[in-house]
């Protein structure tokens, strides 16, 4: 790496500082356990079991059936 | 064992801990937010050169480390090391979707954003990019770079990550990452 010790302190030279996001950081918290809680939501909601979907379905074709004749 | 060998294994058995801690009760998981937020949107901001998808990048990488926190295991690599390989494949997958390297193409910036201008923390990050000549330069250059030799210079002088360390996050040998550094400096040499 002898060749490169010049551009290897440019680099480090030229490394843009830390941003402190502490305040930022509060509100990014916040969306994400939103969104986590939605996702849940999501994945309890299509880990119902086949023999409900099968009954909703079901009555739901019955009632548009009656409904029809 | 060496007093800094010490001080790195109590580090590392306070951060399983918290681990252990966040992968019982899911809302735990905030103390690992807390910790390395910072370091994953300043590692992301200084590989795009671009805050709002630095945050979208930081903001997906915990998003998706909440998720599979159940499923870490500490084999071979640390949580931080877990966390910067998540935002490391965020950041190349952006890449890949806008077809080219950096900058990325200014619908995929418009899509990203959205009304987090008004967010002041955001701004003074921008602030600090706008204003640091030396560090566009240098970015303006490595981003003519192949993809590879970006993520392992920028984890190496950016991130002062050790040569073992990018070896694990990237999931590459020593030497193949040692090769990347080499090339990409040689590479870099022209452009600056």
């Amino acid at each position: 790496m002898k060749d490169f010790k010049d551009i290897e302190k440019r680099l480090r030279n030229g490394k843009l500082p830390d941003s402190d996001m502490s305040k930022h950081r509060i509100k990014v918290w916040q969306k994400l356990l939103q969104a986590q809680r939605n996702r849940r939501k999501l994945v309890s909601f299509l880990s119902i079991s086949p023999s409900v979907w099968v009954l909703g379905w079901g009555v739901t074709f019955v009632k548009i059936f009656s409904y029809i004749f | 064992m060496s007093h800094e060998n010490k001080a790195a294994e109590s580090k590392a058995q306070r951060e399983r801990k918290l681990i252990e801690i966040a992968q019982k009760n899911p809302d735990d998981f905030q103390h690992l937010f807390n910790k390395y937020y910072d370091a994953i949107f300043n590692y992301a901001l200084r590989r795009t050169c671009d805050v709002h998808i630095a945050d979208d990048v930081a903001a997906t990488t915990f998003l998706k480390a909440f998720d599979q926190i159940k499923n870490f295991q500490w084999k071979g690599i640390s949580f931080s090391a877990w966390l910067y390989r998540i935002a490391t494949n965020e950041i190349l997958q952006l890449y890949r979707k806008s077809k080219r390297t950096i900058p990325l193409s200014s619908e995929v910036k418009d899509h990203l954003r959205d009304n987090k201008s008004s967010d002041s923390a955001l701004l003074e990050a921008e602030e600090l990019v706008v204003r640091n000549e030396k560090f566009k330069q240098i970015h303006a250059a490595l981003s003519r770079l192949k993809l590879k030799y970006q993520t392992a210079l920028t984890l190496r002088y950016f991130e002062d990550k050790s040569i073992k360390q990018i070896a694990a996050i990237l999931d590459i040998s020593e030497n193949t990452v040692k090769t990347h550094i080499r090339r990409g400096l040689k590479h870099l040499k022209e452009y600056l």
